[in-house]
């Protein structure tokens, strides 16, 4: 069953929605969770989470792409769990992610707010500027939040590389926001 | 801003970037490094053996000479009738032929007759040999002649052609015999410039040049 007919399903409040979403998306959703998350009870719980939260928002939104749509909104709610765990439990994976994703932040960005839309602007035109493996590379990692290790394997590259290509790109995009004057 | 929020702004990016990612593939062509290697160098082995082959294969092939025999369609040539005493040395050269061929020696190379003398031809030609012939005939008048190949060793040309043949893996041939008094075997093709054929017969004589290739024509006949 294809993306379109998923939403139908959805349309039409029938409750193989959520089935056909699980036999598509399941596996899909699950490695995002996990890759936040470290622990299968509280991904499975993210990814039941997940298909509730279509069931609400479909309708009265259409979307399309649908993986996407579903991505982020696991993403979101494995975030959101992570946030709410972190302070019983430590997930040392996701918080090298999460310095990493620090290192990119310039102190007055910390302290600033910034008009909605701006950042993600930025962050598209930074990830546009790259060749396709940097750029793939960076979605895996800081999208995804697939280990380092795991890039390295998908991408049939050393792990050392790997961090070095992250490490130039998370410079790049650093001095791409500072040079940006982007106010928070 | 903390961490967790620029986490947050990274997940609403662009559709198509998060689609090229989704859909990458991990590339196999590294896995498959020495594989690939592996498989062209035996490709261009192959190609290589293949020419040489081939080319091997033309070269002898040039080196062919079909002879061309034309025949009268329009009055047929009459031999003369052989003498009583021709016969009777043409039975005797055939006797000795069926004999020689039972005993399989690789130094006998055939008798045929010319008129009523008696010619021997031995591809090792020494005197044990002429003697063990003269006994066979029981008479010393035999004239003994050097040549190159065994009767044995033309009859196996013979008889792996043959057996092609039957084989219908060799078609367009219209005739074969062993020449014994040519010491070789004749072939005759149907078209002289048959390289396939050629190439399928000459596989079978090892030593070189026991075979001879020959086409009939009319002569009467436009070319």
């Amino acid at each position: 069953m294809d993306d379109s007919n998923i939403v139908e399903l959805y349309l039409e409040r029938s409750e193989s929605a959520i089935k056909e979403t699980s036999s598509r998306y399941g596996r899909y959703c699950k490695t995002i969770a996990m890759n936040i998350l470290n622990d299968v009870l509280d991904a499975e719980e993210c990814v039941n989470d997940t298909y509730l939260k279509l069931w609400k928002c479909i309708p009265p939104k259409k979307p399309s792409p649908l993986s996407t749509y579903i991505g982020r909104i696991t993403r979101n709610l494995s975030l959101d769990r992570y946030e709410y765990k972190k302070a019983q439990k430590r997930n040392s994976e996701f918080d090298l992610l999460l310095s990493e994703v620090e290192s990119w932040i310039s102190a007055p960005m910390l302290e600033t707010e910034y008009e909605e839309g701006k950042i993600t602007h930025i962050l598209n035109e930074f990830l546009y500027s790259l060749d396709d493996e940097a750029q793939t590379i960076f979605v895996h990692r800081y999208y995804f939040s697939y280990s380092i290790k795991d890039i390295a394997k998908m991408h049939v590259m050393s792990e050392s590389k790997v961090t070095s290509m992250l490490f130039r790109a998370r410079n790049k995009l650093r001095a791409k926001f500072e040079g940006e004057d982007v106010k928070i | 801003m903390k961490a967790t929020d620029m986490y947050r702004e990274v997940g609403t990016i662009n559709d198509d970037i998060i689609k090229k990612a989704e859909e990458y593939k991990t590339p196999k062509k590294k896995k498959a490094h020495w594989r690939v290697i592996t498989i062209t160098a035996a490709c261009i082995g192959l190609m290589l053996c293949g020419s040489y082959f081939c080319l091997n294969g033309y070269l002898s092939n040039r080196g062919v000479i079909v002879k061309t025999e034309y025949v009268e369609t329009e009055s047929y040539a009459c031999s003369s009738i052989p003498s009583k005493e021709e016969q009777a040395a043409m039975q005797k050269a055939n006797g000795l032929n069926m004999v020689m061929d039972r005993l399989r020696t690789d130094w006998y190379s055939g008798a045929y007759t010319s008129g009523t003398d008696m010619i021997v031809l031995l591809c090792e030609d020494t005197a044990e040999h002429r003697a063990i012939v003269c006994e066979k005939m029981k008479t010393n008048s035999i004239t003994f002649k050097a040549c190159k190949y065994s009767t044995v060793y033309l009859a196996k040309i013979f008889w792996a052609i043959e057996a092609d043949q039957e084989k219908m893996l060799i078609k367009d041939m219209r005739s074969k015999f062993v020449s014994i008094k040519d010491n070789r075997v004749v072939v005759y093709l149907l078209d002289e410039h048959d390289v396939d054929t050629i190439t399928s017969v000459k596989k079978y004589d090892e030593l070189g040049g026991a075979i001879e290739f020959r086409v009939r024509k009319n002569r009467h006949e436009p070319n």
